[in-house]
């Protein structure tokens, strides 16, 4: 006898609901394991710039997965200085920095190209924190005012860490976000309203947990330009392709001027003449910065941060005029008291490195890498010892 | 011309038994369970939208 057509409707409602409810089931399963292999760094296949938007959980477990007891886990944040553009996978500074700090220690490279020190790796570190795990956070910034971590390209991870109640308790942050939701723009607050309101059904459902799990592990459906010639391979049979620098005297050979105007910028607006031929910092963003500072980064993170402010190469800082330079010395040194200032233990990177040590005006080579990575194990050292 | 639907009619019995039936239909609710659940992930991204066209 056959089925009724409102037996078979029930049944596909009833198929409908197992299947939604099973892949809510393995999303939030997927939240507790899923990570990349053999992981060295978020470059450009497992990021942003090719449509891959990893949870915050990913990221976290990439930090869990490493850890055990005993051991400080030392999250890299900030930007692609610290990503380690101009260093193949090989030669990153991060793995350097992992052997001049021994097995006590366990370094994870959670730097994305463009990021502020506020995203990614500082919300892995604050939910470290609060799991009561021992936690160092490298993080690199420029001088001035600060970005709030749901204030760019990467403020998903915010939110989704948010939602998942991940975050370090903050008051001043709670503030500014309350604030922004009653006062900011209309179109400011719709952006926010819909960022919270996603992540909260994430947090729900755990759909960016699942289909990005099997985007990695098992196919991917989004085409992009830098996966454009298998789209639907999984992620990870896409290699971390960055190259080192190229020699030398193949170096610093575009855009001159733009990056001598950059250079130039990294003190240009955050000081003025005092009139007795020196300078002092300029009050609005100075003001600003500390503002910034003690809303975004919480108490509990600060003695554990290790601030880097990001020299340019002395390729382009050595054609300022005397007047820049000494500009120059003066915001960096002003910018490092400011985070100091703020419990935060911050020093200024580069500064002594020469043009081999670049693969451009920001980005190191390797040799640069090696430096840095000398640089930061000491500076940890100092901060922390297990 | 008319014979493609006639045999693509007869590869489904015109009368399965009920569980069959109901299990086939099950199936197919399951898929769109886990579709409708994609769809989440994908609207939530942020990319072109023409990508939206293509899947």
């Amino acid at each position: 006898m056959p089925a009724t057509a409102r037996a078979r409707s029930l049944a596909l409602l009833l198929g409908l609901a197992a299947g939604f409810a099973g892949a809510v089931f393995e999303g939030h399963r997927a939240a507790h394991y899923s990570k990349p292999s053999g992981f060295r760094r978020l470059h450009q296949r497992i990021s942003p710039e090719s449509s891959f938007y990893p949870p915050f959980s990913m990221l976290e477990n990439l930090a869990l997965a490493r850890w055990q007891p005993g051991k400080t886990v030392v999250i890299i944040g900030g930007n692609s200085v610290l990503e380690g553009a101009g260093q193949s996978a090989d030669h990153l500074w991060s793995l350097r920095l992992q052997e001049l700090l021994g097995d006590r220690y366990v370094v994870v490279n959670l730097a994305f190209s463009g990021a502020y020190p506020s995203e990614g790796g500082a919300l892995v570190a604050e939910s470290l924190l609060k799991r009561h795990i021992p936690v160092l956070y490298v993080a690199n910034a420029a001088n001035g005012p600060q970005a709030r971590p749901y204030e760019s390209t990467y403020g998903w991870l915010f939110w989704d860490a948010r939602a998942h109640d991940r975050l370090l308790f903050n008051p001043a942050r709670t503030a500014e976000l309350d604030l922004r939701f009653t006062s900011a723009l209309p179109v400011v607050r719709a952006q926010l309203r819909t960022s919270e309101l996603s992540a909260r059904l994430n947090a729900l459902l755990g759909f960016e947990e699942l289909w990005h799990h099997v985007a990695y592990r098992h196919f991917s459906t989004i085409w992009t330009f830098v996966t454009r010639d298998r789209f639907w391979r999984p992620r990870q049979d896409f290699p971390d392709w960055g190259p080192d620098a190229p020699p030398p005297d193949q170096r610093y050979r575009d855009n001159f001027d733009v990056e001598m105007i950059i250079t130039r910028g990294a003190s240009q607006t955050f000081a003025e003449p005092d009139g007795q031929g020196g300078w002092r910092a300029a009050a609005g963003p100075l003001h600003q910065a500390d503002i910034d500072i003690e809303e975004i980064f919480p108490q509990l993170l600060r003695p554990r941060m290790l601030l880097l402010l990001s020299q340019s190469s002395p390729y382009y800082r050595d054609r300022l005029t005397p007047e820049e330079r000494a500009r120059d010395t003066f915001v960096f040194r002003t910018y490092e008291q400011v985070w100091r200032r703020h419990g935060i233990h911050a020093v200024i990177a580069g500064s002594d490195f020469t043009a081999d040590d670049f693969a451009d005006r920001i980005h190191l080579a390797p040799a640069g890498g090696q430096k840095l990575a000398e640089l930061v194990a000491r500076e940890l050292r100092q901060l922390h010892s297990p | 011309m008319n014979m493609l639907p006639d045999r693509l009619r007869s590869l489904w019995p015109p009368r399965w038994p009920a569980p069959v039936a109901l299990l086939a239909w099950f199936a197919w609710g399951v898929i769109l369970g886990l579709f409708l659940h994609y769809v989440f992930y994908r609207v939530s991204l942020p990319v072109e939208p023409f990508i939206y066209v293509a899947f």
